[in-house]
């Protein structure tokens, strides 16, 4: 590929390559799990509408899965300058959410609500890993963890970081299921992306997070390489995207010229397919609109429902294991393809060597974020 | 590098006259001021040129006041829908987009009392050569402020404690390699840096919202304390 046989960008930078990945999900701990209820095209979703993993809460997935990317990374401990990047939407929600509930029942804030802070899981981070360096909370709703990635790459290509850990953590309260079932977005089955009988999405929660750093740097061979990623407001809706799916199609315009390959470089999409129509829509036509040589588009929240702010981390780690098995899983959920869509969804898993990756994310308040992504 | 052009500080006593209009009744606080703190920068630009602006909404505590009211709402067994799409973090970056048609890029960035400083970081790190919009936004119902009281002196005991009020504050900037950059005057913000020390007594210098470190800058101070015990280090160009 261009990209590694140079070793530079467009603009003569260094690549910014992922050496770790950590992840706990609704599958279980690691990627092990999930990858493979996405080759067998099988959910994990226990509950219609919204999967809880058994045991456990934003601050203890986030240890999780950093500790598992940096051990991966073979890094023994977060340095000073080193900076993490944690895209949430809801932070330690689950913490408030019973001293909320006292609260708005009795009006008495308990010692527990004392801490009420959307920095209190970066502060606990710190804590635990004694970490006096940054900690840069990225909350742009479902793009956040997308975003977060792109930030990373961002600040070691301008040198304002060495090593960056970045990637995204949601868990669920009863105050997000309560307030997506107020939107009627909530399926009672597993979603069903791209299909004429969608009902709706599957919320889930997990983390995920990668160690990035500058490939003429590292000592570990590169999971993959951070090539380009941009975001667009659509200004069109607070929850819905723009239909025409005109801020998406400027992301990607803007990612494709940022990496300095063309449409048809990219091999395969990861697409953001939440199983509502508004998303559905969205994407089909901004994707349509450039990828004239049909690559594969997949969702795969079909399997593990929709992880928030954390789920373009998640997702992209799938994209990890793409590159690493040259395998495209099936798009989950998928049994009667819409007939306004247009895009090459497999129904089965094929074997592809796959160079290049789009993931897609569009989140509340119209901000669309894509990353490109290239194989090691 | 980015350049300072163009500022507003604006505190609850600037939307007063917002607040009864019947279009603004389903709007947050936060969406109401930050609005207005970007109109007063953006003055008369053309909605062609703010199509190429991007923007950086920073906030420490994002929405809380709204959350608040939704728990309210959920005792009762109802959820508003407009109250719950007001409850996100990033809700006023999406009502920002709505209010002011066309801004190109938009990131919601957060953590306590350095979220405007972590954002203009966020802002450095970015290497198109649009000019780039912060803002930064909080407020603080008798709840927050309740709670964040407690936080600080839970922190800092014997320092007394800052006055919270609510406010927004927005800045225009433009990167060093924008094709207009040395036509304006403006601070030049080259870097940032943060040693830990305590807050004291003699830090306690007048109003403080997490997300108000532009109002530092504004005044080209080198120097500041935040009530976590960070001192922020801005480093300007001579």
């Amino acid at each position: 590929m261009k990209k590694q046989e140079q070793e530079k960008d467009k603009n003569q930078r260094p690549l910014v390559c992922i050496t770790g990945m950590g992840m706990i999900s609704a599958a279980g701990q690691g990627i092990g799990p999930l990858w493979n209820a996405c080759l067998d095209k099988k959910t994990v979703l226990k509950k219609a509408g919204a999967t809880q993993i058994a045991e456990g809460n934003s601050l203890e997935f986030c240890l999780y899965a950093l500790q598992e990317a940096m051990k991966q990374a073979n890094w023994d401990s977060l340095l000073e300058d080193d900076i993490l990047l944690l895209a949430t939407t809801t932070g330690q929600m689950t913490r408030w959410d019973l001293p909320m509930f006292d609260y708005a029942d009795k009006g008495v804030i308990s010692s527990e609500l004392s801490h009420f802070s959307f920095s209190s899981l970066s502060e606990a981070i710190k804590c635990h890993f004694s970490f006096k360096g940054r900690v840069i909370l990225v909350s742009s709703a479902c793009s956040a963890s997308t975003q977060a990635l792109e930030i990373g790459r961002k600040m070691i290509l301008t040198g304002r970081a060495k090593r960056v850990l970045a990637g995204g953590v949601e868990a669920l309260s009863r105050l997000v299921i309560r307030g997506f079932d107020s939107l009627k977005l909530l399926s009672d089955e597993p979603c069903k992306p791209f299909d004429k009988n969608r009902k709706g999405i599957n919320l889930s929660e997990g983390a995920a997070f990668y160690t990035l750093e500058n490939q003429q740097e590292t000592k570990v061979r590169p999971l993959a390489f951070l090539l380009a990623g941009a975001s667009i407001l659509d200004s069109y809706s607070m929850t819905s995207p723009e239909p025409t799916g005109k801020g998406l199609k400027m992301a990607i315009e803007e990612a494709l010229f940022e990496s300095n390959l063309v449409s048809h470089e990219i091999d395969f999409i990861h697409a953001h397919g939440t199983g509502s129509w508004h998303n559905d829509q969205a994407e089909n036509n901004a994707l349509s609109k450039i990828f004239f040589h049909q690559p594969e588009v997949i969702s795969t929240k079909g399997v593990h429902g929709h992880l928030l702010g954390a789920s373009g981390a998640i997702e992209i780690g799938i994209c990890l294991e793409i590159f690493r098995h040259g395998i495209i899983p099936p798009s989950v959920g998928l049994e009667n393809k819409d007939p306004s869509i247009t895009l090459n969804l497999p129904m089965k898993k094929a074997q592809k060597k796959v160079r290049s990756i789009l993931k897609t994310t569009l989140g509340f308040g119209g901000v669309n974020s894509v990353l490109i992504i290239g194989a090691p | 590098m980015l350049k300072l052009i163009q500022s507003a500080s604006l505190t609850l006593s600037d939307i007063k006259n917002d607040l009864v209009l019947d279009k603004n009744k389903n709007k947050s606080l936060n969406t109401l001021l930050a609005v207005k703190a970007l109109s007063t920068i953006l003055g008369e630009v053309s909605q062609e040129l703010i199509s190429t602006f991007d923007l950086i909404l920073t906030t420490g505590e994002g929405e809380a006041e709204e959350t608040f009211k939704l728990y309210k709402d959920l005792v009762k067994h109802r959820v508003r829908p407009t109250l719950f799409m007001n409850s996100l973090h990033n809700s006023t970056l999406g009502a920002i987009s709505l209010e002011i048609s066309g801004i190109r890029n938009g990131h919601t960035i957060s953590n306590g009392d350095l979220s405007f400083e972590y954002g203009l970081e966020v802002a450095l790190a970015s290497s198109t050569k649009l000019p780039m919009i912060l803002v930064g936004v909080d407020v603080y119902g008798p709840e927050m402020l309740l709670i964040h009281q407690r936080i600080v002196s839970f922190e800092n005991p014997h320092s007394g404690l800052p006055k919270f009020q609510s406010g927004a504050v927005a800045g225009l900037f433009l990167p060093e390699n924008h094709p207009h950059f040395t036509h304006y005057d403006g601070l030049i913000i080259k870097n940032l840096k943060y040693v830990k020390r305590k807050f004291t007594k003699d830090d306690l210098n007048g109003p403080f919202y997490s997300a108000n470190g532009l109002t530092f800058i504004l005044q080209g101070i080198l120097s500041y304390i935040r009530p976590s015990g960070v001192e922020v280090q801005i480093i300007y160009h001579e």
